[in-house]
């Protein structure tokens, strides 16, 4: 019990442990956070339908790059993550909420 | 088409090296002029004439085949051409400099 | 604050570039060879006879139509392929009908045609080039959508390494044509920067639109978000096709297909048309497309489409044309980056230029880790301690750099030397070159305490050498279609590659000396891994 809490304990303050956080961020969170933002805006975009999900596809690796770059810059790995959970909280309750309940249609 | 348009971007981009001054130092030691300088008229008419052989290079691809193919042309053009200018820089020129 | 972007993103395209760095080259050299894979698909099926572009095609189709009815007299599909432009052989394709009572769909086949006897000739079964140029987006070994999952993560790491590039690299003009030989690091960082910068334009835009090419799959939830499990509906008016009629069921005897022939070369006022083909044949609902050669501007010329049995003309090439300028201004953008990757369109000296275009962008991840490697080998000199890593990374480098096109060239030494009639050869070929490229860095890694890096580099540059310059004389012990043959019949295609063997050849021979000489040099004052550029390109 106790060399497991201590092996679990050290492995949180293991050196590499922030840059993980932060490589799974890029990629996972990044993903989700260019999904879901792109998403609403295959909602908002003007015009057929098609051509906004085509439009937001085409832009959704531009936003996925974006947010990779904000991970690494962001000072902490606890700020990066913030600073993508919170536009993809905002977003899916946006979709999860607002959407059925056809305000947008 | 494509031969004028490469000897025009390849001018062009002569014409802006020159304007650089660590290629104009080397351009002017390989003919023995080391500490010739440009006077600012002199440079003015460099970077025009550079900016004019791009821009007239692209003019004739666009014109020759049209807007999307010649400016694939002319990117692939400007390319190479600066890619053999940096290496006539770098081999071709006499520095006898070291 | 300013220094700490920078820094960060320093950090973002070191890292981003190094890590999938292999599989990247690995893209970018198929990829770029794929640029010329009919013609390596010529050269790998020696076979086939010279077919000569400006042969009469009324000619060539009724022999097709004749071995058509021979072996395929049923088929509800067949299509005559021309040699014309890149294309170099006679060719035709069949499908049957398909099981009326399992309803399993009809067998197909296809056949390479003599065009001077109209016979069937019997080529050896290989990859050939388009499996070369296939590998850069499926890779090979795996299920297709793993593959595709694996090659978009690269490419997003690509892109990433590509924008923090350009972000990192403040004298981007100041440094445009800068290159100053023999200054090892340096010269590596001035190669490293012209081979990104120069060719920034196709760099930014083979990257981005492959992620756009694989979208579909790695994208799926924005579609999904908007049309559920109705995909078909989004690419019904995204991209309508002109909807292919079904059979009837009636029969009616199909038109000749020369009369469609002429009244096609008329219409396009060309001598030479790509394919034609027919769909339904014999039944009332039969329809008869044309292709002609050439583009319009970026995208294939539109083709012609006739009824089968009365031949009136159903579309003319204009009409595609309309339905998309009423599409979106995205269509057309999505249309033109695939189409700009594809490179279909570009005529020689274009495609030459795409080829070199791709060439730098093999170059730019090359000299990028090798910058690592030698950044790291300098400060690893100094403190005494050389990590396990960098020397993997260093002996990878090579494996990769030289070992890959000593694989390719081994893949095609594979192609004339596997026996023609052993079965599973095409397999056999594609092994060659994984298992080629995975003894490169393993050999020099089994010796890396026996001898210098540098010396390792030396060796392999000059196996690259000899494998690339004995290709053509492989191909004329080998076959009947060398270059002393190829060039009096002006089989332009069949010797341009020997040709070019020649060439890439005698580069890996100039770069192997340089590396020689170098080495020669540099083994007396300190035992420096640094290596001068050979230059490669």
């Amino acid at each position: 019990m106790n060399v497991a809490l201590r092996t679990v304990s050290g492995f949180m303050k293991h050196p590499a442990l922030p840059l993980l956080s932060r490589i799974i961020a890029a990629i996972v969170g990044g993903y989700v956070f260019a999904n879901t933002t792109v998403i609403i805006l295959s909602y908002l975009l003007p015009g057929p339908q098609y051509n906004a999900v085509l439009s937001g596809m085409l832009a959704s690796y531009l936003f996925y790059a974006f947010a990779i770059m904000w991970v690494f810059y962001a000072k902490t790995a606890r700020k990066a993550w913030l600073g993508l959970l919170v536009p993809i909280i905002i977003s899916a309750a946006f979709l999860w909420f607002l959407i059925p309940q056809g305000l947008l249609e | 088409m494509i031969i004028i348009s490469f000897i025009l971007t390849f001018i062009g981009f002569f014409a802006l090296s020159l304007t650089m001054q660590k290629h104009a130092k080397q351009i002017f030691t390989s003919i023995n002029k080391p500490r010739y300088r440009l006077s600012k008229i002199q440079m003015k008419l460099l970077t025009t004439t550079g900016h004019l052989g791009l821009m007239l290079a692209a003019l004739i691809c666009i014109q020759h085949s049209g807007w999307a193919l010649g400016l694939v042309y002319w990117t692939g053009l400007l390319t190479i051409a600066a890619f053999s200018q940096s290496m006539f820089l770098s081999y071709g020129l006499n520095t006898s400099q070291r | 604050m300013k220094d700490m972007f920078r820094e960060s993103m320093r950090w973002l395209h070191t890292w981003s570039g190094l890590v999938l760095g292999w599989v990247l080259f690995f893209m970018f050299i198929t990829g770029t060879v794929g640029y010329f894979s009919y013609e390596i698909d010529r050269w790998m099926q020696p076979e086939a006879p010279y077919a000569s572009n400006t042969s009469d095609q009324v000619h060539l189709l009724s022999l097709a139509k004749q071995r058509l009815d021979l072996v395929a007299p049923d088929a509800i599909y067949s299509s005559v392929n021309f040699p014309v432009d890149r294309y170099s052989f006679l060719r035709i394709n069949w499908e049957n009908p398909s099981n009326k009572i399992t309803g399993e769909k009809g067998e197909r086949g296809r056949e390479i045609l003599n065009p001077q006897t109209g016979e069937p000739v019997v080529v050896r079964k290989t990859g050939g080039g388009t499996l070369l140029y296939r590998m850069h987006y499926a890779l090979h070994y795996m299920p297709r959508i793993v593959a595709y999952w694996i090659t978009s993560l690269c490419a997003m790491f690509m892109f990433i390494a590509l924008i923090t590039g350009i972000v990192i690299h403040i004298r981007i003009f100041k440094d445009f044509f800068t290159f100053q030989p023999n200054k090892q690091q340096r010269s590596w960082l001035d190669m490293h920067n012209l081979m990104s910068v120069l060719p920034l334009p196709f760099h930014l835009m083979i990257t981005y639109s492959g992620l756009i090419f694989l979208m579909f799959t790695t994208m799926p939830g924005i579609l999904t978000a908007s049309y559920g499990d109705d995909d078909d509906a989004f690419f019904d008016s995204a991209f309508p096709l002109t909807t292919q009629q079904e059979a009837s069921g009636v029969y009616a005897q199909s038109i000749d297909l020369s009369t469609v022939l002429v009244s096609a070369q008329q219409h396009f006022n060309q001598s030479q048309v790509r394919y034609i083909r027919i769909q339904n044949q014999n039944d009332t609902h039969a329809q008869v497309e044309v292709a002609p050669r050439g583009f319009d501007g970026l995208s294939r010329a539109n083709t012609l489409v006739y009824q089968g049995v009365s031949g009136e003309l159903l579309s003319t090439p204009n009409s595609k044309n309309d339905q998309s300028e009423s599409g979106s201004a995205f269509v057309s953008l999505y249309d033109a980056l695939l189409n700009l990757h594809e490179g279909l369109f570009a005529p020689t000296i274009l495609r030459w230029i795409y080829f070199l275009s791709g060439l730098a962008g093999a170059g730019m991840i090359a000299t990028g880790m090798i910058l690592w490697a030698s950044k790291r080998r300098k400060k690893a000199q100094k403190s005494g301690q050389v990590s396990k890593g960098l020397v993997l990374v260093e002996h990878l480098n090579v494996g990769t750099i030289v070992g890959l096109p000593i694989a390719i060239a081994a893949y095609f030494w594979a192609n004339r030397l596997i026996p023609i009639h052993l079965v599973g050869r095409e397999n056999w070929e594609i092994n060659t070159l994984f298992i080629v490229w995975a003894i490169m860095p393993v050999y020099s890694f089994l010796f890396a305490k026996k001898r210098p890096l540098s010396k390792v580099w030396a060796e392999q540059l000059a196996l690259a050498a000899l494998m690339y310059l004995c290709l053509p004389l492989l191909n004329l012990l080998t076959t009947s279609q060398h270059l002393g043959i190829s060039f009096v019949q002006g089989d332009w295609i069949m010797a341009g590659f020997d040709l070019t063997m020649i060439v890439l050849g005698t580069l890996f021979a100039i770069a192997a000396f340089k590396m020689h000489r170098q080495q020669a040099q540099a083994l007396s004052p300190t035992k420096n891994s640094a290596i001068k550029p050979a230059l490669k390109i």
